[in-house]
């Protein structure tokens, strides 16, 4: 389907249920990308402070951050993961629409900012969107 | 000498000028001699020696005082030379016929004045004297029922009547002054059928300054007959300096024409006029007067009388300060109160109106009247003007007036728009609140006018003769009572309720200042209570969405048929059990800040034992050791919640470690500088990095996913932390990751535990 269909998505979120969510939405938006998940905050950490870890993401086409997250929430973590890695998109996924989370995520180098819905056809729709953007419309980092 | 004004010269124009103590003449129930004090010569005599002593003046002026005293002048110089003289006369001798020349008996006085000896022989009256033993008893009598009565009121009532009783004048009268010098009647003692003066108003030109001065000087002044000859001195003046004699102490001296004549004209024959006296200053008057026939006083009864005006100087000056110091008492009293009520409503007009039997404004100053104009509202106590002229007469003191107290007893002489007042404000006495804002306390005293009753009419104390084609003022002779129309004043306010209303606005200020205190306090913990309360909503808010989502998005995965049913199912029933968890959680957190505090003297032993009978499941499931290595201290707490709290600390305790031997020890540090006793839970577990010591405060976060050493809502530590506050106490935590956790807390504020 796309040029970057063998670049994985990298999934913070420790949510079983949201994260459930997030791979029904990106199949029925017929993305085929693998889905790499950080199931908590000590793993996404350990992820991003170990090379290796940092290699890894370094392949992936985006990162899907969520903001609320047990142990280092989402903003250390995208403050972290910023200072080491620039160049990898990062959207933030959130409940909060609360401007001042939003303009923390823009400052400290987000991508983007979804606040998630309550239904699972916008939250569907809001996901098909992200990948058609980032996976078929723009050039990717190489 | 046309600027001297004695009796020859006097009248309305100058009666104020009129210099009574140069009359030059006496009254002739007595004979004067001035006399030279090396020489005894005798230097003037009045002109009826001839008829008292028995030698004619121009005899007399020729020798010494021994042609007067015969036998008794070794006897009685001697006395001149050891008397003090010169505080007013002094008696010397009983003169009688016997043994000198004079047709009747005579008591002798002498005193100095202007560098001369006046001696001044009185007769002794016919009537019957009384024994001066009885005189005595009645005096003791009469001074211990005045020291028992309750007000200067009931004094005086009883001091007119007893000195009525004492003299056998036919009135009596206690009459006091006002600062203007005008004076009114304030107790009386009639016979039968004398017409009463009492509450009676006389303007200051009754009394002229000159008259008040005299009678300042002289414990007791009688005029036995009002229609008396007055006898000259002769010669007029001194016959080598050309002085005229100063009279000031000479009781015998001839009073001023304007005072017998008003006498005359009140129909009165004969006066005793005795002044009151307080902090030096005359006072009032007690002035007796017999109006069927003139009335000698002998010297005995009259050193009675004298004596009895000296004490009742002395009581009431004493009585009076005892008024005025209820009456500051009273004031301090309703101060209080009303700066009592205005800490606790924070509203000016419900501390300062009254209502509900709280003292007021009403009450703190004696007036017809009292005002509190505020912006918004203004509450109006006794006789006052209307509630739109009290905004306009605030409006005016603000713009007119610098002063923060404005005091006046004739408003309408100041204020432009004082016609509208009416009578009820002819006395102001105003607090500014404001600098700003027309903002007053106001008292109000009414035009005096509607209480003063005259003797006549006060603005013609005299009244013009030109009987025989001279104008001649006279002392008025209509002394019907007269109603003052044209007044536009008040009583004055006292100096101490000028202070009193400083005091006011200074007690005023200081509950303010200290409240804008308390509200910027107040302010300050709203703010941090707003922000808790902000992050509280957001972070609560968002953690029952995500269970709330996860719900919403398998039932539609189910009605889709998406995946596994049962899963979904089993999912959506474990995220409402979740969803419960949370809510339950909040509420408990929500009763832990709100719900009253039941403190009780807790044994802090105690309350550990149950805590670990609750835990007892779950310690020993993980195998814990509980480490108790002190005796705990008693302290003031809510059992229920303290427990709550440590069962929270105690359970992360166990829970959050990964070690093979998991101990948790609860001890109390030894206490540091007098500070409360602190309370710790250790444990040997995971540790927490010193990055989230705030965050692991916050609701519903945790630092490990929700299956992670036993899961949880995340809430414990909020309400332990809640609970702990609740208590005026704080909680802090020193940690190493991989070592262990210690929280430490305490159950009492800080500054209060030192001062134990």
């Amino acid at each position: 389907m796309s040029e970057h269909q063998n670049r994985p998505i990298v999934s913070v979120e420790d949510s079983d249920e949201d994260f459930a969510s997030l791979c029904q939405a990106l199949n029925d938006a017929g993305v085929t990308n693998p889905v790499q998940r950080c199931a908590s905050g000590r793993a996404a950490l350990d992820a991003l402070s170990s090379d290796k870890g940092c290699v890894a993401t370094r392949k992936a086409a985006f990162v899907l951050l969520d903001l609320n997250m047990p142990g280092a929430d989402g903003r250390g973590l995208l403050e972290l993961f910023r200072s080491r890695e620039r160049s990898v998109p990062v959207i933030v996924l959130s409940t909060s629409s609360y401007p001042d989370d939003i303009a923390f995520c823009y400052d400290k180098g987000a991508n983007g900012y979804l606040v998630k819905p309550l239904e699972y056809d916008r939250w569907q729709e809001m996901i098909a969107r992200v990948a058609t953007y980032w996976l078929e419309t723009v050039a990717l980092p190489p | 000498m046309s600027d001297i004004i004695t009796a020859k010269n006097v009248d309305l124009s100058n009666c104020d000028r009129e210099q009574v103590q140069f009359s030059g003449a006496v009254q002739p129930h007595g004979c004067l001699l001035v006399v030279e004090e090396a020489s005894l010569a005798i230097l003037q005599a009045s002109v009826n020696t001839g008829d008292l002593i028995g030698i004619a003046p121009d005899t007399l002026r020729r020798g010494t005082v021994e042609a007067v005293l015969g036998a008794r002048t070794a006897e009685i110089t001697a006395r001149l030379k050891s008397e003090s003289l010169d505080n007013g006369p002094v008696h010397l001798a009983c003169l009688i016929a016997e043994q000198q020349r004079m047709k009747r008996p005579l008591n002798l006085f002498a005193h100095r004045a202007g560098g001369v000896l006046i001696l001044e022989f009185e007769v002794v009256p016919e009537a019957a004297e009384r024994p001066m033993l009885e005189l005595y008893s009645q005096l003791r009598a009469t001074i211990s029922r005045l020291q028992t009565t309750q007000s200067l009121q009931a004094f005086f009532d009883e001091a007119v009547a007893k000195i009525r009783h004492f003299t056998g004048f036919e009135r009596v009268m206690a009459y006091k002054f006002l600062e203007d010098g005008s004076g009114h009647v304030m107790a009386e003692s009639n016979a039968e059928g004398f017409s009463p003066y009492l509450g009676l108003h006389y303007p200051a030109t009754d009394i002229p300054a000159p008259a008040r001065r005299l009678f300042a000087m002289a414990w007791l002044r009688h005029l036995p007959n009002v229609d008396y000859q007055p006898a000259p001195l002769a010669p007029e003046a001194h016959p080598r300096t050309g002085d005229p004699v100063d009279l000031s102490y000479a009781f015998l001296r001839s009073v001023s024409v304007m005072y017998s004549g008003y006498l005359k004209n009140m129909g009165v024959k004969s006066t005793m006029v005795m002044p009151l006296m307080k902090d030096g200053k005359l006072w009032g008057l007690i002035s007796c007067m017999h109006e069927s026939a003139p009335r000698h006083v002998p010297y005995e009864a009259r050193m009675a009388a004298e004596f009895l005006a000296h004490m009742l100087s002395l009581m009431m000056a004493a009585k009076e300060d005892a008024e005025s110091y209820a009456y500051r008492l009273r004031m301090k009293t309703v101060l209080d109160s009303m700066m009592q009520t205005l800490h606790e409503r924070s509203d000016l007009h419900a501390g300062l109106g009254g209502g509900n039997g709280r003292a007021s404004i009403a009450a703190y100053i004696e007036a017809d009247g009292a005002a509190l104009v505020t912006e918004d509202r203004v509450t109006c106590l006794g006789a006052t003007p209307a509630e739109s002229d009290i905004r306009e007469l605030s409006a005016w003191l603000l713009a007119n007036s610098e002063e923060l107290i404005t005091a006046t007893d004739r408003l309408p002489g100041r204020y432009p728009l004082a016609a509208k007042l009416a009578s009820s404000a002819a006395g102001l006495l105003a607090v500014r609140l404001s600098k700003r804002r027309p903002e007053h306390v106001m008292w109000f005293r009414v035009e005096q006018a509607q209480t003063v009753a005259w003797a006549g009419d006060p603005n013609k104390p005299v009244e013009v003769d030109t009987s025989d084609g001279t104008i001649r003022l006279m002392p008025r002779t209509s002394f019907a009572i007269w109603k003052d129309s044209v007044a536009g004043r008040s009583r004055p306010w006292g100096d101490f309720e000028v202070k009193a209303a400083a005091d006011l606005r200074w007690a005023i200020v200081e509950v303010i200042l200290e409240r804008a205190e308390e509200t910027e306090l107040l302010n300050r913990e709203l703010r941090d209570v707003n922000i808790e309360l902000d992050s509280f909503a957001y972070i609560a808010s968002h953690d029952l969405k995500e269970p709330l989502r996860g719900i919403h998005h398998m039932a539609t995965f189910l009605k889709r048929g998406h995946g596994d049913a049962a899963e979904q199912t089993q999912t959506i029933l474990r995220l409402t059990k979740r969803m419960d968890d949370l809510i339950e959680s909040l509420l408990q957190y929500s009763r832990t800040g709100r719900a009253d505090m039941a403190l009780v003297d807790c044994d802090l032993d105690t309350v550990l034992d149950e805590t670990l009978l609750g835990l007892k499941l779950r310690i020993s499931e993980a195998g814990c050791v509980i480490r108790r290595p002190a005796k705990l201290p008693t302290v003031k707490a809510d059992r229920i919640r303290l427990r709550e709290a440590l069962s929270n600390l105690i359970g992360n305790a166990i829970n959050y470690n990964d070690k093979s031997e998991r101990w948790v020890e609860i001890g109390v540090e030894p206490a540091a500088g007098g500070g409360p006793p602190v309370i710790y839970v250790r444990d040997n577990g995971i540790g927490i990095a010193e990055r989230y010591h705030e965050r692991i405060f916050q609701i519903f976060r945790r630092l490990h996913t929700r299956d992670e050493f036993g899961g949880g809502s995340g809430a414990g530590l909020t309400i332990a932390k809640k609970t702990i506050e609740r208590h005026g106490g704080r909680i802090w935590l020193a940690s190493t990751p991989d070592v262990g956790t210690t929280f430490f807390f305490t159950l009492q504020p800080a500054a209060q535990g030192a001062q134990l």
